[in-house]
C-alpha cells in the first residue's frame, strides 16, 4: 500500500497538494503557537520546525505544479 | 502582545482554513479560481507569515525578558540590580545608559553589517549548548568582548572623550589593542551576587 493511501490521501497530483496542505497547515499551526512565546525555546521551534514544515509543504506545492505542467 | 503579532495569527488561521478546504476538496484546483486559491493558500500566504514570524521573532529576541528567560541567564538579569556605582551592567541598566527592554542585547550584540544575524547564530548556539548539557559554567562568552560595543554610544560622546584617562589610550581602544574591561573590570560577577546590595527602585525617595 502507497504512503499516500496510508495517510488517506488521494492518488497523484490531488494527493500531492493534499500532503503539502498538511505539511503547510502543520508550520503555520507551530508558528502560531511560537509567536505568542517569548522564549529562546519557541525560536527554535519555528525557525527548526514551523519553518522547515511550511517551507517542504510550499516546496512541494511548486514541485507538484511544475510536474503537471510536464 | 502586540497588534501586529495578533494580526499574524489571524492571517495563519485564516491561511489553515484555506488550505483546509482544498485537503478536503482537491477537485477544487481543477477550475481556475481553485488554481488560484491555491496558489494564495499554498504559497503566496505561507511564504508571507513565514517572513512576518521571522521578523517577530527576530524582534522578540532582542528583549531583556527573552534573554531573562532562560534560567542559566537570570543571575546575570539579578546582576542589573546590584546597588553599586562601579558595577558596569547596572550603572548603565538603572541610569538608562542602554533601553531597559533591550539591556542584554544592546551590549552583547556585534555592531556590525551581519551583525543580527550573527546574533541569532549565537542565540540557537546557546540553546544548542544548553540542551546539551555542554555549555560551560560559568556561561562564557566565546570570543572576548570587542570594545565595538561600549565605543558604539561613547566614542564621540563627551563624557568619554574629555576624560583625561581616557586620553593616552583612545587610539589603541579604538583599534581593540586595549580593552575597556582592562579599567571598567566589575561586570556582572554572578558569583559574588551575595555580596552585594540590591537597588531597589521603589525605595527611592
Amino acid at each position: 500500500m502507497s504512503l499516500f493511501r496510508r495517510l488517506g490521501l488521494r492518488p497523484g497530483l490531488a494527493g500531492r497538494l493534499q500532503l503539502s496542505g498538511l505539511l503547510i497547515a502543520a508550520g503555520l499551526g507551530i508558528e502560531v503557537a511560537t509567536l505568542y512565546w517569548n522564549h529562546p525555546v519557541s525560536f527554535f521551534l519555528f525557525l527548526c520546525l514551523g519553518s522547515l514544515l511550511a517551507g517542504a509543504g510550499m516546496l512541494l506545492y511548486l514541485w507538484s505544479v511544475v510536474r503537471r505542467g510536464e | 502582545m502586540t497588534g501586529y503579532a495578533i494580526s499574524l495569527g489571524f492571517l495563519a488561521v485564516v491561511t489553515i482554513a484555506l488550505i483546509g478546504l482544498l485537503v478536503r476538496r482537491p477537485e477544487s484546483t481543477g477550475t481556475l479560481g481553485g488554481r488560484i486559491l491555491a496558489f494564495l493558500a499554498l504559497f503566496v500566504l505561507p511564504g508571507l507569515l513565514l517572513l512576518g514570524g521571522a521578523g517577530r521573532h527576530y524582534e522578540q529576541a532582542k528583549t531583556t525578558r527573552f534573554c531573562l528567560s532562560c534560567h542559566v541567564i537570570q543571575p546575570y538579569g539579578e546582576s542589573l540590580h546590584v546597588d553599586h556605582a562601579r558595577f558596569l551592567p547596572a550603572s548603565h541598566y538603572q541610569n538608562k545608559r542602554i533601553p531597559a527592554d533591550r539591556a542584554c542585547y544592546t551590549c552583547h550584540t556585534d555592531y556590525t553589517m551581519f551583525g543580527d544575524f550573527d546574533d541569532k547564530v549565537r542565540g540557537v548556539k546557546h540553546v544548542w549548548h544548553n540542551f546539551w548539557g555542554s555549555a560551560s559554567e560559568p556561561v562564557e562568552l566565546y570570543e572576548p568582548y570587542e570594545n565595538r560595543a561600549c565605543l558604539e554610544c561613547h566614542h564621540g560622546a563627551r563624557s568619554y572623550e574629555e576624560q583625561a584617562v581616557h586620553a593616552p589610550f583612545r587610539a589603541q581602544l579604538l583599534r581593540g589593542e586595549k580593552s575597556c574591561l582592562m579599567c571598567h573590570n566589575l561586570v556582572h560577577e554572578v558569583s559574588k551576587l551575595d555580596r552585594f546590595r540590591r537597588w531597589d527602585p521603589e525605595a527611592t525617595p
